[in-house]
């Protein structure tokens, strides 16, 4: 076994090999940010089992990986046929990622109004003010212990998307980001993307992982989100790598007065996919829902590790997280709702349901309230278990096959996560990938 | 806002409650020197006249503990923990000569059962409850013997057994807690002073409650119990054990293990009040109670069942558990926890769900005032082979004023799809409806409170064995007087 000395080693070296081409490298401000970023890692390094947020996410097969360094853009030519589009034109504007890096030809041209799209390595290299407009949307982050893949990020960001939204503006399209793998094999990446959302704005972001082959690579990405007064951003995304890849996120929303962090994520593929949610409810009635459903088979592993920080009075929270587990999968889920002193009038609710389609598969659910004001309404719900037998007799009895019987069942359990969904476009493609994942793998 | 007023008002005469039980037995000690070292460890066997075997695994123990670190997952604060600053061996000055009746023993400690409301003799006849009394470590007068002799039970002190009973003592201490677990067991391992030993042999239902009444009596002397419990195939025990301690200033360390073992369709039923001295409104002096709990469902179809209700101590850090190993082995757990001052609770379970159809329960009911914290945590697993495994966990909050802490942090593993596994917790402070109700019928606010209390508490309460409950529902409302209308 590797000591984490040398675990840190690689990506150490990354940051030696990448300091030159990364982007905005005669700025101070970020030459201080990622030299801060680079030595909280090498203090903390990878996470192990003893960190208490990744007890059950191990970066063992990881650790094995011999990564690229973050230097060069793919050499694959792509053209926009060969992508996967979940809403098309008249639906959604797109931005498309390949390989980490921004590609203009392939993403869609022409703006919504009221909405400045950039690469982040673009806006650094655009005029100073909106390289340092960037710098205040950098979240400062608690990288301490808990959150070196954080630190790393900082230290490495190399591109990703600037999403602004001006005030008092509606979107009637989505925006569409693709983060496409071309299939170069073991490139490593750290996106940072910025999303903020001005007053009385509504917008829906939608992030779709995918990939063209089979190859591993490791993606490691950082969002920060700020939603300033009466806003709504419906932030969904989708996750569907092929079963090598390496994925592991975190977003950091801070929610204004009266604003609201819609949150959904399906999590289909990846060999390990982590996905951290953070939540700051900074200001009276400003409220999230985080919601999301997972379906693993073989040897995936999904961890999705939410903390949410009530920090004013008169906020609201809601959790509904679904996961179906076949083969030798391994599920997480990880909850905090923190209600601070002053936080009275607080609700927060949370529930997670798993369902095991195998006996080799696993969940590990470790839902956290932590609460210092008294007049709350919290709580959480848990619960694991197998297809009902009653229900599947029930169904039988009325001549469906077993397996018609199961897949209704399935479907019927993870649909109740995507019901929440208010854009009926999504919530028909996220109920069309269940369906599909449960063809794909008849229980 | 009025109704916040006055809670915080109430909270504060809370925290000036005195502490019922607080004073001080003058008897003279036979004590070890103070401080912690392989000699201390030598001194506390030598003095209980132990085997060579004990002895080697007390000093295993202790130099395992020189390398272990302290536990530090716990949502607890407090000042690290000064070792060499305690006394580890206290007896009675009678020790050498043991009182072979009550009329033998020390009539100081008479009073002392008397000043808690326990008289001895009414307690024979009346509850019919055989008391081990563990007064400042050492057992020293154990009742009923005779009588639990007849059926086959061994109800005895654990020093005594391992006198009387070596090869029972072998076979089962530090097989369910090994003397490694944890820093606190471990230092146990090495100086327990006494506890209590109890054996049911083969199909005999014990006829009474066994009880063991512990009592921190000296100044500066850290308690370290060791309980084993044995129940043979077939056989039935309820045991009861409550605490109670004087006031004190300097923190006390009470660092107790318990081990429970059934096997075949045996069981034990174990229920705790736990009301040692919490510290004054400063949150000084209270006791540091470190406990590891855990029995072993080793045969089939056997059960244990902890039952607790914890209002005292400045930190509380326990984790009653059971390991069903034997199929359809079943397992409970519940808890009532009460906090106020400046009190701080880790407390919960764990169940290790390892047979067929093995059930688990969990029932915890958290109430934290003052400025006290108050954590659930707990962990149910169900491991590859536990078919039809079912847990079923329920911990509720209730907070009372608004600069206390509630916490729920519970741990959930299934590999096993055919286990159903349901938890749920909920947070919440007393329903203000529920109050007017009350009041609108013309019940004060204080017994108002106290009914919604005790409503919320009922469900673990009930668990209790009859004589327990009484002390228990009178614990609760201490606790609680004064404090919330």
């Amino acid at each position: 076994m590797m000591t984490s000395a040398n675990d840190q080693d690689l990506f150490i070296a990354h940051f030696d090999q990448a300091k030159n081409h990364l982007p905005g490298a005669d700025i101070d401000w970020l030459a201080n940010l990622r030299n801060n970023g680079l030595s909280l890692f090498k203090k903390v390094g990878l996470p192990s089992a003893k960190t208490e947020l990744w007890k059950f996410t191990s970066l063992n097969p990881l650790r094995k990986q011999q990564f690229l360094a973050p230097v060069t853009k793919a050499e694959k030519s792509l053209s926009v046929t060969d992508l996967p589009r979940l809403l098309d034109e008249t639906k959604s504007h797109r931005l498309v990622f390949v390989d980490g890096f921004y590609s203009e030809e392939l993403s869609d041209k022409g703006l919504p109004k009221g909405v400045r799209l950039q690469s982040f390595a673009a806006a650094l290299q655009s005029e100073p003010a909106v390289a340092n407009k960037l710098q205040q949307n950098l979240k400062p982050r608690d990288l301490a212990q808990e959150q070196p893949l954080v630190a790393l990020n900082t230290a490495l960001m190399t591109d990703g998307f600037i999403i602004e939204i001006a005030k008092d503006i509606s979107l009637d399209k989505a925006i569409e980001i693709l983060h496409f793998g071309s299939g170069t094999p073991q490139s490593s990446y750290h996106n940072r993307n910025v999303i903020t959302v001005g007053a009385g704005s509504k917008a829906t972001i939608l992030e779709q992982v995918a990939d063209r082959e089979s190859h591993v690579y490791f993606s490691n990405s950082v969002t920060d989100v700020t939603l300033s007064e009466n806003a709504t951003l419906h932030h969904y995304r989708i996750q569907e790598s092929n079963a090598s890849a390496f994925h592991v996120s975190s977003v950091q929303a801070d929610v204004g007065n009266g604003s609201s962090y819609d949150s959904f994520i399906l999590n289909t593929g990846g060999r390990m996919a982590r996905s951290d949610i953070n939540v700051n409810l900074v200001a009276p009635n400003s409220s999230c829902h985080i919601n999301g459903a997972y379906m693993l088979k073989d040897d995936q592993h999904c961890d999705i590790t939410t903390r949410v920080d009530h920090k004013t009075p008169h906020t609201s929270c809601d959790e509904v997280i679904k996961g179906i587990l076949a083969g030798k999968s391994r599920g997480v889920f990880q909850g905090k709702i923190i209600v601070h002193e002053q936080a009275q009038k607080t609700v927060g609710n949370q529930s997670h349901r798993a369902m095991l389609l195998s006996d080799t598969a696993e969940v590990d659910v470790k839902p956290e309230l932590e609460i210092f004001a008294d007049d709350v309404i919290c709580s959480h719900g848990c619960t694991s278990g197998q297809i009902d037998e009653d229900a599947l007799f029930y169904l039988r009895s009325r001549g469906l096959s077993r397996e018609q019987a199961q897949s209704l069942l399935v479907n019927a359990f993870l649909a109740d996560a995507v019901e929440a969904l208010q854009n009926e476009d999504l919530k028909d493609l996220f109920l069309t990938r269940i369906a599909s994942w449960l063809g794909q793998n008849p229980q | 806002m009025a109704a916040t007023l006055e809670t915080v008002e109430q909270v504060k005469s809370l925290e000036m409650e005195k502490y019922k039980y607080g004073f001080v037995t003058d008897i003279e000690s036979d004590k070890a020197p103070k401080g912690l070292s392989e000699d201390t460890v030598r001194f506390i066997s030598a003095k209980k006249n132990e085997p060579e075997w004990l002895l080697e695994w007390r000093l295993k123990a202790y130099r395992h503990w020189l390398t272990m670190p302290e536990p530090t997952w716990g949502k607890l604060q407090h000042a690290p923990i000064d070792y060499q600053d305690s006394y580890y061996y206290a007896a009675p000055k009678s020790n050498e000569d043991r009182p072979q009746s009550l009329d033998e023993v020390d009539p100081e400690l008479l009073k002392t059962y008397e000043k808690l409301g326990i008289p001895i003799r009414e307690q024979e006849v009346l509850a019919g409850v055989a008391v081990d009394y563990v007064f400042d470590s050492v057992s020293v007068a154990t009742t009923f013997r005779e009588q639990l002799k007849e059926v086959g039970v061994i109800f005895c002190s654990i020093s005594d057994a391992v006198q009387e009973y070596p090869e029972l003592v072998k076979k089962y201490m530090g097989s369910v807690v090994p003397y490694g677990d944890n820093k606190h067991a471990c230092l146990n391992s090495a100086v327990f002073t006494d506890g209590s030993f109890v054996y049911i042999p083969k199909g005999v239902r014990c006829p009474m409650e066994l009880s063991t009444y512990f009592r921190i009596n000296e100044l500066n002397t850290g308690q370290f119990e060791r309980t084993l419990i044995v129940a043979d195939e077939g056989s039935y025990v309820s045991y009861l054990e409550g605490c109670t301690a004087p006031m004190r200033d300097e923190n006390q360390l009470h660092a107790a293990v318990v081990e429970l073992v059934t096997m075949d369709d045996a069981e034990i039923k174990y229920s705790t009040v736990q009301n040692w001295y919490p510290g004054d409104a400063e949150g000084k002096g209270g006791i540091y109670n470190f406990v590891t709990k855990r029995g072993i469902c080793r045969g089939k179809n056997s059960k244990i069942s902890w039952t607790q209700v914890e209002t005292g101590s400045a930190i509380t850090w326990k984790y009653p558990s059971c390991i069903l190993q034997g199929d359809n082995s079943v397992g409970e757990f519940y808890s009532v926890a009460i906090t106020n001052g400046r009190q701080q609770a880790d407390t919960g379970t764990k169940m290790i769900h390892l047979g067929k159809n093995t059930t688990s329960r969990i029932i915890s009911k958290g109430i934290s005032a003052g400025k006290s914290q108050n954590t659930y945590r707990g962990l149910v697993r169900v491991s590859a082979k536990a078919e039809g495994a079912r847990n079923f966990t329920q911990c509720d909050s209730l907070l009372v004023g608004d600069t206390c802490g509630a916490h729920t942090v519970p741990y959930i593993e299934s590999k096993n799809r055919s286990a159903r596994l349901e938890h749920e917790a909920t947070t919440s402070k007393i329903s203000e409806d529920q109050l007017f109700y009350c009041r609108q019928r013309g019940i004060s606010e204080e017994d108002a409170v106290g009914l919604v209390v005790n409503g919320f508490c009922r469900e673990v309460l009930q668990e209790l064995p009859m004589e327990f409950a009484v002390e228990a529902q009178k614990l609760v409302s201490i606790s609680l007087e004064g404090s919330v209308g």
